[in-house]
């Protein structure tokens, strides 16, 4: 299946991406007088620690970058945890874009549509990173509010029903998607 | 080193899984996804405001 492409990358201030970032979504927050610093700020400054280390193998923030800027970013590690067979690459901090937040409500339908493509570009981006770079048996994905849980609801039953060969299940405030057959007791 | 990820076309399953996670935003829905702030998302009356303001 083809796809607008995307590109799925590393964003760091040593290689000069974080600084692309900010910029790009400090312009986007103009029209609305809104400051960089008080955006997402349970997110970004989180976010902005782990950009300030030099690059790791086992983690680092990623963003999904188009032709302008980028469309939303996040935390990925993968680590070994207590109770799994195999590495567990975790997904936090989810942050969308200024220009997605602050979408015109006039037009709201069509960002239904842009921000469920976002979603899932990032998580085919977390499961490529998976095969290619940061290998690992499960990858968890954190949520923070009833609507993230209603959604990954939907996806668990979906996933139930049809032959992805991943098995899903939800833990607390975690969604985990697994390769195995060894899961969380 | 990780290095950038490219991605132009998709495998059969990811192409499943692209449905699948599409379908579950519509299934779930803006207001629910505003309401509660989703992802990133804030509840719209924080960037309803911003425009009004």
């Amino acid at each position: 299946m083809d796809i607008e492409p995307y590109e799925f990358i590393p964003v760091s201030i040593p290689n000069g991406e974080w600084q692309k970032l900010i910029e790009d979504w400090s312009r986007q927050l103009e029209p609305y007088y809104e400051n960089i610093d008080d955006y997402m700020t349970a997110s970004l400054p989180v976010l902005e620690d782990l950009a300030k280390e030099p690059k790791r193998s086992d983690r680092g923030v990623f963003g999904l970058k188009n032709n302008d800027g980028y469309d939303a970013i996040c935390k990925i590690n993968v680590t070994y945890l207590p109770g799994y067979t195999g590495k567990v690459m975790r997904v936090r901090h989810i942050t969308y874009a200024p220009c997605i937040d602050f979408w015109d409500p006039e037009t709201e339908g069509e960002l239904l549509e842009y921000y469920g493509t976002i979603l899932v570009k990032m998580f085919i981006g977390a499961l490529r990173l998976r095969e290619q770079a940061m290998p690992a048996d499960h990858l968890k994905v954190h949520y923070r509010s009833p609507a993230e849980r209603m959604f990954f609801d939907k996806i668990a039953h979906a996933f139930h029903e049809v032959p992805t060969g991943i098995a899903v299940k939800q833990w607390g405030a975690w969604v985990y998607f697994s390769w195995q057959t060894e899961e969380k007791t | 080193m990780t290095q950038a990820i490219q991605i132009k076309t998709l495998t059969d399953e990811e192409a499943l899984i692209f449905e699948v996670f599409v379908e579950a935003v519509h299934s779930v829905g803006l207001d629910a996804i505003r309401a509660y702030g989703f992802f990133g998302l804030r509840p719209r009356n924080t960037a309803e405001s911003k425009l009004a303001a």
